[in-house]
C-alpha cells in the first residue's frame, strides 16, 4: 500500500486533524455571511449541519470497517474505476479550493488587522509558503503540532467569548427564525460543504488505527469544532444584533475588539493574531496534503514530496486571481452551498448503498 | 542539498529585507491622537478638534518632563469636509504620522449633532484604527469650546479622564457612558433608540439653573449638563444623555431621567437620594439606594396600543435622618418606602413621558417584544417605533429599606425647656 | 660613484624611499605531509630491499645465539656435565628450532606484510623486543618501560617485563608481578606442561591474568595499564592487570546542585563512575558493556541498562550505533552523543548530561540507558522527551505540590525568555494600541531621546547580554561574578543615563536572561537562546505574525524529531500513558507505570496501593 508519510496516526491526532480543517471559517467573514442570509437564526443552522456532517461521516466509517483502505481504493472496488476517478476529482477540488481560498482570505484578513501596510503578494507568499514549509516535515507531525497548539486555541477563543459577556444581549438571538424557515436552507447546506475537509480523515484510513478512532475524531474534533462554531455565532449575534452583524467583514476580531474589562485590560485583539495565523497555516497545510494525495493516488505517483513546490506555488498564484475581496464571499457562496455540499452528502450515501447492497462483513483489524 | 537550503535562506532574507519594514513606525515616529472633536463647519464642512498626547512630558525616569509648563496634550483644530481629509491634514500640522488607535473618546457638537451624524459615523465603523470601545459624547456647545476648556485637576491625561469617569459612572448613574458599538447597533438595530453621554461646559459662577421644580417628596431638581451650581473643578462636566431620533439629536435627558434609564437598564449599583421627611417634610431623609432585582418589564401586545407593565424593586439604606424620628421600625418604614418608592416613580414617568413625546425608546423596550414574533420580517412590519409614540405604561416600584446604618435609633437633641 | 652631494643627497632619499624590512625567518606553515620532501634522507630506497636487509639482520642475530648455544654445548661436553644438563639442552635446541622455523623466508616476508599488531609473538626475545621497540617508537616515547628480568631458579630464563609508565600502580606491580617471578623458586624444568598456564595459575597471585599470543592484544593490555610478560623461548605472553593512575575523589555536583538531595557526582574514572551507580541500583540486571570507541584513543565507554527494563532493540541499536562509529578518539561524551544522534543539526539535545548518579538511576529503572565515557563526568541518559529536560533533580526529594510549583516556574520561565522580547517588538512596532495609553506614554517618552529604532536597541542588549554571559565563563576566579555585576547593572544603567538605550528594553533584557537560567539543563538553555533570536528577526520583520510562523515552525519542528527513537514531545504529541511525570508530578505512591514511549518490557513500577500501611490500622502495644 503506498504510504504518502501518512505515518501512524491515534486518537489524538484525528481529533486535532477533524477541529483544524473545519474551524478557519470561525475567524473569517463566514459568520457574518450566514447571518446575512439567516438572520437572527443563524446560529441555529450549526446544528442540522453538524449533525447532518458527523451522520455523513459515520456512513463513511461504517463503509471503511468493511472494506478497508482509503477512499479511492474503496470507491473503486464499490463502484468501479471511472466513479473512483470522478470522486478523487471532487474532493480534489474541494480540498484545493479550501486551500486556496483560505490562503487568500486569511491574506486578506492579515492585511485587514495586522500588517495594514505590507505587500499583498508578500503575504500571501509568507502564508502558502509557510504551509509548504512545514508539509515537509509530513502530515502526523502537523497533527501533533496542531494537537498541541489546541488547548490554546480553544482557550483563546474561550477567553473572547467570556471577554465579551457584558456586551451580550440574549434577546438578539430572537426571533429565532431569522429571516424565515426557508432561509435556514442555504446557511445549512453552507456549513455542510464546510465540513468537506472531514475527508482527509477517509483518505488517511489506513493511517488510524480502527474505525472507533476514526469515529472518536469525528465525535470529538468536528463535534467541539461544531459546538465552538455555534456558540461563536450565537455570541456574535448576541452583541451586535442581526442587522450590524451582517456589515462586518471579521466577526472574531470585531468581538475581540470591543472587550472592554477594565482601564489595563482592553485593547488586545493583537494577542489573538498568533492564534488565528497558525490555525490559518495548519489549515492550508493539512488542505494542501489532502489535495497531494488525491493528485498522487489518481496518478498512481511513488511519492507526494516532488508535488510540493509547483502545488504550493500554483495556490499562491491563484489566490491573488480574485480582484477584490467581494468576489471571493460571491465565489464562496455558490461554492459551499450549491458544488461542496450536494457531493459531500451523496457520495458517502452511494458508497453506504453499494456495501448494503454488495454486502460485506465487518472486519476486526485495524483499517 | 546544504547549497539549496542556504540558498533558500539567502531569498528568504533578500525578500523580506527588500520588502521593508510592512509599516512599522517607531514610537518616536508617530503621533498618538487621544481624543478627536467633531463640529459642524460653515459650507457642510467640518471643524474636527484633535487632541495629540505629548510623550515628552509623560515619559517615565530622567527623560521627563521637557519643562514644568509643558502641557501633557496640544490641541489642534482642522477644517475639512470629512474626517479621511482631516486626518490627511493633520498629518500636515504635526511632525510624525498619526495614530488613531488610542482614541478613547469622541466628541460630537450639537450642530452637527441636530443635523444628524450619519455622515460623521460611516468612517468610525469601517475603518480599523476606530474602535467600538471608544466613548461617544455628545457636548452643548461646540466640541472645540470642550476641548480648549477641559483641565481635568486630578488626571494628566485628558485619556486617563475619560476612562475615568466612564468607570465612576457607577457612583450616581446620573450620566450613563455608550460607546460606539452600543450607538452603532442601536442605531441599526430592529427596535430602540441610541443616545450618548452629555457633556457642557459649567460657568463656574455658582449659578443655579435647574430644569424644572423638583418632584413631590423629592429634594433636589433636575439639572442638565452644564447647569449645577458649583465653583472650582474642571469646567468641563458630565452629566445625562442626549437622545438621538434615528441619526438626529433630538434632546437631552437630566439627572433624575437618566438615573431612571440606568433603574430601568439594570444599570443602577447605588447612588444617594434625599427625600422629605415623611412626618416634617422640611428635613430630609437620605437613603442610599440600588436596584434590588433586575426590574421586571412585561410588554404586552394584544390590541392596538402596547401596554408596558414595570416593576421595580429597589433596596435602601439609611443614611441620614436628622429628625429622630424612629423610621428604623416597622411601621416608620413603610412610610419612608412608600415615599422614597413614589419619588422614583415620578422620575421614572417624567423620563417616560419625555421620551415618549420625542417618540424615542430610550430603554429599547421593544427588545422584550422580540419573542414574541417568529421571524425578523414580522417583527420589523408591526413597526414598533410608530406603537410606542401610543403606549401605555404601568409603573410599580416598590422599595425595602434593608440597612440602617451605623445608627439604629436616634436620641433627641436636649433643648432648653 | 662620485661622492658629490648632489649623488650624497640621492642616496639618502633613495635610502629613505626605498624601504626595505628586516630579514626574518620564514613562518610555520601546517602544510601536509610530503615525503618525498622530508628532510631524512630515505634509509633504504626499495621496499624489498628493506625487507631482504630486515631478513638478513634477523639472520644474524639468529646467527649469533646459535653459536652462543654452540658455545654452551662445547663446553657442557668438554667437561661431561652433558647428561645432567639434557633437558635443558633439549628444551633450549627446541627453542633454537622453533626459531629457525620462523625465520624461513616465506614464512617471515609473510609475517612482514602483515600488520604489526596480528603478528604472533615470537619465541625469541630479542625479536618481540625488537618488534615492541618499532611499535611503541622506543627510544624516543618514554612512556613504555621495556624491562629485562630473570626469572628465579633454575635454569635462568629470562624474560620481558613490559608496561606504561603513569598507568600503572606501582605497589601492584612490585607485589603481583616482579616479586614472585624475580624472589621464589621457578624452575622451569619442574613442570611438565604449559609454562605459561602454571605462571598464570600458581606463581601470580593476581585475580585478573590472561595469556596472549599476539602482539595486539599486548598493545592493548599496555595501553588499558596492565603489565605484559613475555618469557624467552615461549611465543606466549602473560597480561598481568596493574591499572592504576591518578584520578579525582568523588565531589559534589558543580552544575546540578541541589538543597535536599545527594551530594555526589561523578568524576573522571570510569570505574568510580559505574560503582557509584551499582551502589545505589544494587541489581544482578543492571549490565555494563563496555564498548572501545576510537582507533588511536581506544576510549572506553560503558552502556548501563537494566536488562529485565530496557527495550532490548533499543539497547541493540545503541550499540550498533557505538560500533558503528569510526574515528580517531573522541574525549568528550558531548562529541560522542553528536556521533550517534539521529539529528545533529537540530539545535535541540536529544540526550540528557547529567553528573549526578542519582539522576542516572532514575533514568536506568525508567527504562532509559546510560552512556559513560572515560575521561568525562557527563553521563548521558537516552532516549528521552522534551518535557526531561525541566525536571531537576530536587523534584525528587521535595513534595510533589512544591515541586510542581517550581516546575511550572520553570516552563513558564522558558517561555518567557524565548518570547518576550519579540512580543515587545511586535507590539512596539505594529500594534501599540495593545498596551495601556499611559504605558505607551511613558515607553515612548524614554524613547524620544534614544537615537537607535526599537529593534536595533533590542538586538544590541541582547548582544551584550551574551557577551557579559560569556566573558562570565572565562573570567578566572574571584573576579568572575563581580565582573558579572559591573556589566549587568553599571553598563545598564549608564547606557541609560547616555540615552543610548531606553529603560524599558534594559528591563526586558534582563528578565529574558534571568528567566532562561531557571532551565536545568545548559544545552537546552543554549538552544533557546538561539531560538530566541530567530523569533526576534521574525518578530521584527512581520509583527505577530511573523512571529506565529516562526512559532509554528518551531513547533512542527520540535514535533517531527525523534531522541533514538522514542518521538520528542511524547507524551503529549503521540499521546501515551503520561505516567505523571511529565509537566507536573504526582505523588510518589501513584507513579505506577513507566513512561510508556519507552516500550519497556515490564511496564509496571508499583502497584497501585503502594503504601500498604495506609490500609490496616495501627497496631497498639509495644514491640512485637
Amino acid at each position: 500500500m503506498d504510504d504518502y508519510n501518512s505515518g501512524r496516526m491515534g486518537m489524538s491526532e484525528g481529533i486535532a486533524l477533524a477541529f483544524i480543517v473545519t474551524f478557519p471559517p470561525v475567524f473569517l467573514s463566514h459568520p457574518s455571511t450566514l447571518v446575512t442570509s439567516a438572520g437572527s437564526g443563524a446560529w441555529l443552522t450549526g446544528i442540522p449541519a453538524g449533525f447532518i456532517s458527523g451522520a455523513l461521516m459515520f456512513m463513511m466509517t461504517y463503509v471503511l470497517a468493511r472494506y478497508p483502505g482509503d477512499l479511492i481504493s474503496i470507491t473503486e472496488q464499490l463502484l468501479g474505476q471511472m466513479l473512483a476517478y470522478v470522486v478523487g476529482l471532487f474532493y480534489f477540488i474541494v480540498l484545493f479550493s479550501f486551500a486556496i481560498l483560505w490562503a487568500r482570505e486569511f491574506a486578506e484578513n492579515t492585511l485587514l488587522t495586522a500588517l495594514p501596510y505590507a505587500d499583498f503578494p508578500f503575504v500571501v507568499a509568507c502564508y502558502t509558503l509557510s504551509a509548504g514549509f512545514i508539509l515537509f516535515a509530513g502530515i502526523e507531525n502537523i497533527c501533533r503540532a496542531t494537537y498541541i497548539l489546541l488547548p490554546f486555541i480553544i482557550g483563546g477563543i474561550a477567553m473572547v467569548l467570556t471577554g465579551i459577556v457584558p456586551l451580550d444581549r440574549p434577546y438578539n438571538l430572537l426571533p429565532w427564525q431569522g429571516n424565515g424557515l426557508f432561509s435556514l436552507i442555504k446557511p445549512t447546506l453552507s456549513l455542510i460543504g464546510l465540513s468537506g475537509g472531514l475527508s482527509i480523515l477517509t483518505l488517511l484510513a489506513p493511517a488510524f488505527q480502527s474505525v472507533k478512532t476514526m469515529k472518536g475524531a469525528v465525535i470529538f474534533g468536528y463535534g467541539g469544532s461544531a459546538v465552538i462554531r455555534i456558540l461563536s455565532i450565537a455570541t456574535f449575534t448576541m452583541v451586535f444584533g442581526a442587522n450590524v452583524a451582517k456589515e462586518k467583514t471579521l466577526p472574531f476580531y470585531e468581538m475581540a475588539r470591543l472587550i472592554y474589562i477594565n482601564r489595563y485590560l482592553q485593547r488586545f485583539e493583537a494577542i489573538f493574531i498568533l492564534l488565528w495565523v497558525m490555525v490559518g497555516i495548519l489549515a492550508i497545510a493539512i488542505s494542501l496534503y489532502g489535495a497531494l494525495f488525491i493528485t498522487a493516488k489518481l496518478f498512481k505517483l511513488p511519492t507526494i514530496k516532488p508535488l510540493l513546490p509547483a502545488m504550493t506555488l500554483i495556490i499562491a498564484q491563484v489566490a491573488m486571481i480574485p480582484p477584490d475581496s467581494n468576489s471571493i464571499s460571491v465565489i464562496e457562496s455558490i461554492l459551499y452551498p450549491y458544488v461542496f455540499a450536494p457531493g459531500i452528502i451523496i457520495i458517502p450515501s452511494a458508497l453506504l448503498i453499494a456495501v448494503i447492497v454488495k454486502g460485506g462483513k465487518k472486519q476486526c483489524t485495524h483499517v | 542539498m546544504y547549497s539549496r537550503v542556504v540558498l533558500l535562506l539567502l531569498l528568504l532574507v533578500v525578500s523580506i529585507t527588500l520588502i521593508g519594514c510592512n509599516g512599522a513606525h517607531e514610537t518616536d515616529e508617530t503621533s498618538w491622537v487621544i481624543s478627536i472633536g467633531l463640529d459642524k463647519g460653515d459650507n457642510g464642512d467640518l471643524v474636527v478638534s484633535y487632541r495629540l498626547a505629548v510623550p515628552l512630558v509623560l515619559a517615565a525616569g530622567e527623560a521627563a518632563g521637557g519643562g514644568k509648563d509643558k502641557k501633557p496634550s496640544i490641541i489642534i483644530t482642522i477644517t475639512a469636509p470629512t474626517l479621511a481629509e482631516a486626518r490627511n491634514l493633520l498629518n500636515v500640522a504635526e511632525s510624525r504620522a498619526v495614530n488613531l488607535s488610542h482614541v478613547t473618546a469622541i466628541v460630537i457638537g450639537e450642530n452637527l449633532a441636530r443635523a444628524g451624524v450619519q455622515d460623521a459615523i460611516g468612517a468610525l465603523t469601517r475603518f480599523r484604527e476606530f474602535r467600538g470601545s471608544m466613548f461617544l459624547f455628545v457636548c452643548r456647545g461646540s466640541a472645540k469650546d470642550m476641548f480648549e476648556h477641559n483641565s481635568p485637576q486630578l488626571d494628566i491625561l485628558a485619556s486617563r479622564w475619560v476612562e475615568n469617569i466612564t468607570q465612576s459612572s457607577d457612583e450616581t448613574s446620573f450620566y450613563l457612558p455608550t460607546n460606539l458599538h452600543k450607538f452603532y447597533t442601536q442605531l441599526k438595530d430592529d427596535t430602540g433608540s441610541p443616545y450618548m453621554m452629555a457633556i457642557a461646559i459649567n460657568p463656574l459662577t455658582g449659578q443655579n439653573k435647574p430644569v424644572e421644580n423638583p418632584v413631590v417628596g423629592a429634594k433636589s431638581p433636575e439639572y442638565l449638563a452644564g447647569d449645577i451650581s458649583r465653583k472650582g473643578g474642571n469646567p468641563v462636566e458630565p452629566i445625562g444623555m442626549g437622545i438621538f431620533k434615528e441619526d438626529k439629536l433630538v434632546g437631552y435627558l437630566g439627572t433624575e431621567e437618566t438615573r431612571a434609564v440606568a433603574i430601568l437598564s439594570d444599570n443602577y449599583p447605588r447612588g444617594f437620594i434625599s427625600i422629605d421627611d415623611p412626618f416634617l417634610p422640611k428635613h430630609a431623609v437620605n437613603i442610599f439606594f440600588r436596584n434590588g432585582r433586575k426590574p421586571k418589564i412585561h410588554v404586552d401586545l394584544g390590541g392596538e396600543t402596547p401596554v408596558i407593565r414595570i416593576s421595580v424593586f429597589l433596596e435602601g439604606e439609611l443614611s441620614s435622618i436628622p429628625t429622630g424620628i424612629m423610621y428604623e421600625s416597622q411601621e416608620y418604614k413603610t412610610l419612608l418606602e412608600a415615599e422614597l418608592s413614589n419619588v422614583i416613580r415620578e422620575q421614572i414617568i417624567n423620563m417616560l413621558i419625555h421620551s415618549q413625546s420625542l417618540g424615542v425608546d430610550v430603554i429599547d423596550f421593544g427588545y422584550f417584544i422580540r419573542p414574541k414574533f417568529s421571524t425578523t420580517q414580522e417583527l420589523v412590519s408591526y413597526g414598533w417605533d410608530r406603537r410606542f409614540r401610543q403606549a401605555t405604561f404601568n409603573v410599580e416600584v416598590t422599595t425595602g429599606i434593608r440597612r440602617t446604618g451605623l445608627m439604629n435609633k436616634t436620641s433627641p437633641i436636649r433643648r432648653e425647656q | 660613484m662620485i661622492n658629490n652631494t648632489v649623488f650624497t643627497v640621492f642616496k639618502g632619499l633613495k635610502n629613505i624611499i626605498n624601504y626595505t624590512p628586516p630579514t626574518t625567518p620564514d613562518p610555520f606553515v601546517l602544510d601536509e605531509e610530503r615525503p618525498l620532501d622530508s628532510n631524512s634522507p630515505q634509509e633504504y630506497p626499495d621496499l624489498i630491499v628493506k625487507k631482504s636487509a630486515e631478513h638478513l639482520v634477523a639472520l644474524i642475530r639468529y646467527g649469533e645465539r646459535l653459536s652462543i648455544y654452540t658455545g654452551k654445548l662445547l663446553t657442557a661436553l668438554k667437561s661431561g656435565h652433558i647428561i645432567s644438563n639434557t633437558a635443558e639442552f633439549k628444551g633450549e635446541l627446541t627453542t633454537l628450532d622453533q626459531e629457525w622455523r620462523q625465520l624461513s623466508p616465506l614464512l617471515f616476508s609473510y609475517q612482514q606484510s602483515q600488520q604489526s599488531e596480528e603478528l604472533p609473538i615470537s619465541t625469541s626475545l630479542e625479536e618481540n623486543r625488537k618488534m615492541l621497540e618499532n611499535i611503541y617508537k622506543l627510544p624516543r616515547n618514554k612512556d613504555v618501560v621495556i624491562k629485562e628480568i630473570e626469572l628465579a631458579g633454575t635454569p635462568v630464563v629470562r624474560a620481558l617485563v613490559i608496561y606504561m609508565e603513569g598507568l600503572v600502580d606501582g605497589a601492584k606491580q612490585d607485589r603481583f608481578v616482579l616479586e614472585p617471578l624475580m624472589i621464589g623458586n621457578i624452575g622451569r624444568n619442574s613442570w611438565d606442561g604449559d609454562f605459561i598456564s602454571c605462571i598464570i595459575k600458581k606463581i601470580i597471585p593476581n585475580g585478573q591474568v590472561h595469556e596472549t599470543t599476539t602482539f595486539k592484544t599486548i598493545q592493548e593490555g599496555v595501553n588499558q595499564g596492565d603489565t605484559v610478560l613475555i618469557v624467552d623461548g615461549i611465543g606466549q605472553a602473560v597480561i598481568i592487570e596493574t591499572k592504576g593512575w591518578e584520578h579525582r575523589a568523588v565531589n559534589i555536583p558543580q552544575n546540578e546542585q541541589t538543597v535536599r538531595g545527594s551530594q555526589a557526582a561523578f568524576s573522571e574514572n570510569i570505574r568510580t563512575n559505574t560503582g557509584l551507580i551499582r551502589s545505589i541500583l544494587r541489581s544482578s540486571d543492571l549490565i555494563t558493556e563496555m564498548i572501545k570507541i576510537g582507533t588511536r584513543g581506544q576510549t572506553n565507554c560503558a552502556v548501563m541498562y537494566i536488562d529485565s527494563i530496557a527495550n532490548s532493540s533499543l539497547v541493540t541499536e545503541v550499540r550498533r550505533r557505538l560500533n558503528g562509529i569510526d574515528t580517531d578518539y573522541i574525549i568528550d561524551s558531548g562529541q560522542l552523543v553528536q556521533f550517534i544522534e539521529d539529528y545533529p543539526a537540530v539545535i535541540f539535545p536529544q540526550t540528557i548530561s547529567t553528573e549526578r548518579p542519582d539522576r542516572v538511576a532514575a533514568s536506568l529503572v525508567e527504562g532509559r540507558i546510560a552512556l559513560i565515557l572515560e575521561g568525562n563526568p557527563f553521563a548521558q541518559i537516552l532516549p528521552v522527551d522534551f518535557f526531561g529536560f525541566f525536571h531537576s533533580a530536587e523534584d525528587f526529594s521535595v513534595k510533589a505540590n512544591i515541586a510542581n510549583f517550581m516546575r511550572i516556574l520553570r516552563l513558564f520561565g522558558a517561555l518567557i525568555s524565548t518570547v518576550l522580547p519579540s512580543l515587545y517588538l511586535s507590539i512596539c512596532y505594529f500594534h501599540p494600541e495593545a498596551m495601556p495609553t499611559e504605558l505607551l506614554m511613558a515607553i515612548a517618552g524614554a524613547r524620544e531621546n534614544v537615537p537607535f529604532p526599537a529593534g536595533f536597541e533590542m538586538l544590541m542588549m541582547e548582544i551584550v547580554f551574551e557577551l557579559i554571559r560569556e566573558a562570565g565563563t572565562r573570567i578566572p576566579g574571584i573576579l568572575g561574578s563581580t565582573i558579572g555585576i559591573v556589566g549587568a547593572i553599571i553598563l545598564g544603567q549608564a547606557a541609560v543615563t547616555a540615552r543610548i538605550v531606553s529603560p524599558i528594553v534594559v528591563v526586558i533584557v534582563a528578565v529574558t536572561g534571568l528567566a532562561s537560567y531557571t532551565i536545568p539543563e545548559f544545552r537546552m538553555a543554549s538552544a533557546i537562546r538561539l531560538v530566541r533570536f530567530g523569533l526576534l528577526i521574525c518578530a521584527w520583520a512581520m509583527g505577530l505574525v511573523g512571529l506565529a510562523i516562526a512559532l509554528l515552525g518551531l513547533i512542527v519542528i520540535l514535533c517531527s524529531i525523534k531522541s533514538f527513537g522514542m518521538p520528542y514531545m511524547s507524551p503529549v504529541s503521540p499521546r501515551s500513558i503520561a505516567g505523571y511525570d511529565v509537566v507536573t508530578r504526582g505523588q510518589i505512591f501513584n507513579q505506577e507505570w513507566r513512561p510508556d514511549a519507552l516500550n519497556t518490557k515490564d511496564q509496571r513500577r508499583q502497584p497501585t496501593k503502594s503504601r500498604i500501611w495506609k490500609g490496616k490500622a495501627p497496631k497498639k502495644g509495644g514491640n512485637e
